[in-house]
């Protein structure tokens, strides 16, 4: 989208023209979906943030200012609707009892670089709620820690901590899917 | 840190102890931009471009969120809707009564006709060149009525007893056993050698009636009028025409030695007895025919009375039952929520008249019809697999062949053949309710009140325009 046609879609949609705004999330909603699905455990819920993250975005889409691309400027918005949605949300569990011998184990991204992004948005879904949001916010946004502390209100040794436990618990995870397709292939 | 040397400028003491302090977020983002595992940046690039698929359902949802007047609209049209359709339906059920349709009383006020003045005479030519005259041809006849009436003529047919009708006057008690009962859908006519019985339709009638006399519009008079200028003179018999749902009753005229008046010059005077059922009370006196103008004089009023209600009443037990319709209908979806229907239906009625007035009259009429409703539906509730949706719509019903069982007097049941050729139009509005077989084939049962507005002469439908009716079937979705 250039900036031309984007300005045009902008001022369509500050108009509340149902087209332009249908012409925006539908140019949007497939990369927006893919945010949500990361920090949403189930597909039903990303849903639901999607649609808040969209409803937020038509209805502020005059404060953008036009600095930087509009496609920023909504994976902000849907970024911040699913980091509200996580800390106003009670059942989010910042610690999670998980067998300690997973964490021993040293864990590192470069096992996660093999997996293509769908394979690694089913693995992330299957990580804790702590575990899951800190790891987007390191691993994918680019957060630092102490503005994933100050997002989430947390201290920065516990987003430290979650995030050690989320590679460890998805090394271990590997494994165990690795494992299972070796017996599989044993067993054909 | 070891220190840098570096010659100074001319301003360089001023900086020697000078401090920039650095926001903390830029201090950060160094060290995590430091920190960061080259394994995660390639998770990120990963996700640079990722999209996944995305239900229907929450572009719907936004939509609904963001435009909700939409919505509120529909529901104000649905609701108006709805309470038109409750309007129309207490009115149906206040005004409509399936046994029985009023009283007599209710009949007359429908129909009568105030005669202020009659302009218009009537000469005996007029009736002489009618379609059918001198002929006693009843295939003829059956033939020049049958596009407007059901008719059957049956010859040497038993009349009601004469007492119920009997006269005073000149004229003999065989001259008046006619019968115009539009209610009961029948007439009687008699004839004889000796007089002739006249029916003429009463606005063209060449008497004078006081102001305030009632007259009664009757369809029948003329069909009667027309029949008997036929007659042979020396044709002896009774004669009962049956002719089908005309809407109005009332007016008996007779006249005798009418058909002696050959030419426009003959100069004649004859008894001539008007009785008007409703008034209960006769007038007799002359008709003079001269020099081509009738003229009536009235000569004594009766006292004797007519027995009203045997003499012209309506049928004491009328029944119409529901029209019910079946078929197949096809289903296109507007939007999510509303879509348009069409199809063929086959549509059946019923109705029930009898009467004990003057003998047993017992008639069993169907009536059935090729029906074309195009209905708009919306999708209220679903539930599982049923769908409850109000409609509104129209219909056209096209006329099939029917049945008419008529029993009267002493002649046995006759049957015939109705045929409603003319399309009916109604439109309608009701509910039903819809049970999915598949995803595009559901079975659905719908109530919908009906009011016709363009309907064929003498069917169920001109009888009773408003109806609620049953239709199910099978709908087909696309």
């Amino acid at each position: 989208m250039n900036k031309a046609s984007e300005q045009d879609i902008i001022r369509g949609c500050i108009e509340n023209d149902p087209k332009v705004q249908r012409a925006l999330y539908q140019r949007f909603c497939g990369a927006m979906m893919g945010v949500c699905v990361r920090y949403a455990p189930t597909i039903h819920e990303a849903e639901d943030l999607l649609q808040e993250g969209f409803i937020k975005v038509f209805r502020k889409i005059h404060t953008f200012e036009g600095k930087g691309y509009l496609a920023g400027w909504i994976k902000r918005v849907m970024v911040n609707t699913c980091l509200t949605y996580i800390r106003d949300n009670k059942n989010l569990r910042m610690y999670v009892e998980v067998d300690e011998e997973v964490l021993k184990e040293e864990a590192d991204f470069d096992v996660l670089s093999q997996f293509s992004a769908d394979d690694l948005v089913t693995k992330i879904q299957r990580l804790p709620d702590g575990f899951r949001v800190v790891f987007n916010m390191y691993a994918i946004e680019g957060f630092s820690h102490q503005e994933i502390a100050d997002k989430l209100e947390i201290s920065v040794g516990t987003s430290k901590s979650q995030l050690s436990r989320a590679r460890a618990y998805l090394q271990k995870v590997i494994k165990k899917e690795e494992n299972q397709d070796l017996n599989g292939t044993a067993v054909l | 840190m070891a220190q840098q040397s570096y010659n100074k400028g001319p301003l360089g003491d001023k900086f020697n102890d000078f401090e920039f302090s650095p926001s903390n977020n830029l201090f950060d983002g160094i060290q995590n931009g430091l920190s960061q595992d080259p394994e995660v940046g390639s998770l990120s690039d990963k996700f640079e471009n990722y999209s996944t698929k995305v239900s229907e359902k929450v572009w719907v949802d936004i939509e609904k969120e963001l435009h909700p007047k939409k919505k509120r609209r529909a529901i104000i049209w649905w609701g108006a809707a709805a309470g038109l359709a409750l309007v129309l339906l207490l009115t149906f059920f206040s005004e409509s009564n399936y046994e029985g349709r009023g009283n007599l009383t209710e009949i007359e006020k429908e129909n009568e006709i105030f005669v202020s003045s009659i302009s218009k005479a009537v000469k005996p030519d007029d009736i002489a060149q009618s379609a059918i005259k001198n002929s006693l041809n009843i295939e003829k006849v059956e033939n020049e009525l049958s596009s407007n009436f059901q008719i059957e003529l049956k010859k040497n047919a038993s009349l009601p007893p004469s007492n119920m009708v009997k006269q005073d006057g000149a004229l003999s008690e065989k001259e008046l056993p006619v019968k115009t009962n539009s209610i009961l859908k029948e007439s009687v006519i008699s004839s004889n050698n000796v007089s002739r019985l006249i029916l003429i339709e009463p606005l063209e009638m060449p008497m004078v009636f006081g102001l305030d006399e009632k007259i009664y519009k009757d369809n029948s008079a003329d069909l009667a009028a027309e029949l008997l200028t036929g007659f042979d003179e020396n044709e002896e018999g009774e004669y009962l025409i049956k002719h089908g749902l005309s809407t109005v009753t009332g007016s008996l005229f007779s006249a005798s030695l009418f058909s002696l008046l050959k030419n426009a010059s003959d100069v004649a005077e004859m008894d001539v007895n008007f009785s008007n059922a409703m008034l209960v009370e006769n007038s007799t006196g002359s008709m003079s025919f001269d020099n081509g103008n009738w003229s009536f004089t009235q000569t004594a009023t009766s006292s004797q009375s007519f027995i009203i209600d045997d003499f012209n009443t309506e049928a004491q037990y009328k029944k119409y039952s529901s029209p019910i319709s079946i078929g197949a209908l096809y289903q296109r979806g507007l939007s999510t929520r509303i879509s348009v229907s069409t199809g063929l239906m086959y549509t059946s009625v019923a109705f029930e008249y009898s009467s004990g007035i003057w003998a047993s009259y017992e008639r069993r009429g169907k009536e059935r019809y090729l029906s074309i409703p195009v209905n708009l539906t919306f999708n209220l509730l679903k539930k599982s697999k049923f769908k409850l949706f109000p409609l509104i719509g129209g219909q056209v019903d096209l006329g099939l062949n029917g049945e008419d069982d008529v029993s009267y007097n002493v002649f046995s049941n006759s049957k015939l053949k109705q045929s409603n050729t003319g399309p009916q139009i109604s439109i309608l509005s009701g509910g039903g309710l819809s049970y999915d077989l598949t995803s595009r084939l559901s079975l659905f049962g719908q109530s919908v009140f009906q009011y016709y507005v363009s309907t064929s002469d003498y069917s169920y439908f001109s009888e009773i325009p408003k109806a609620i009716s049953y239709q199910g079937g099978i709908k087909f979705s696309f």
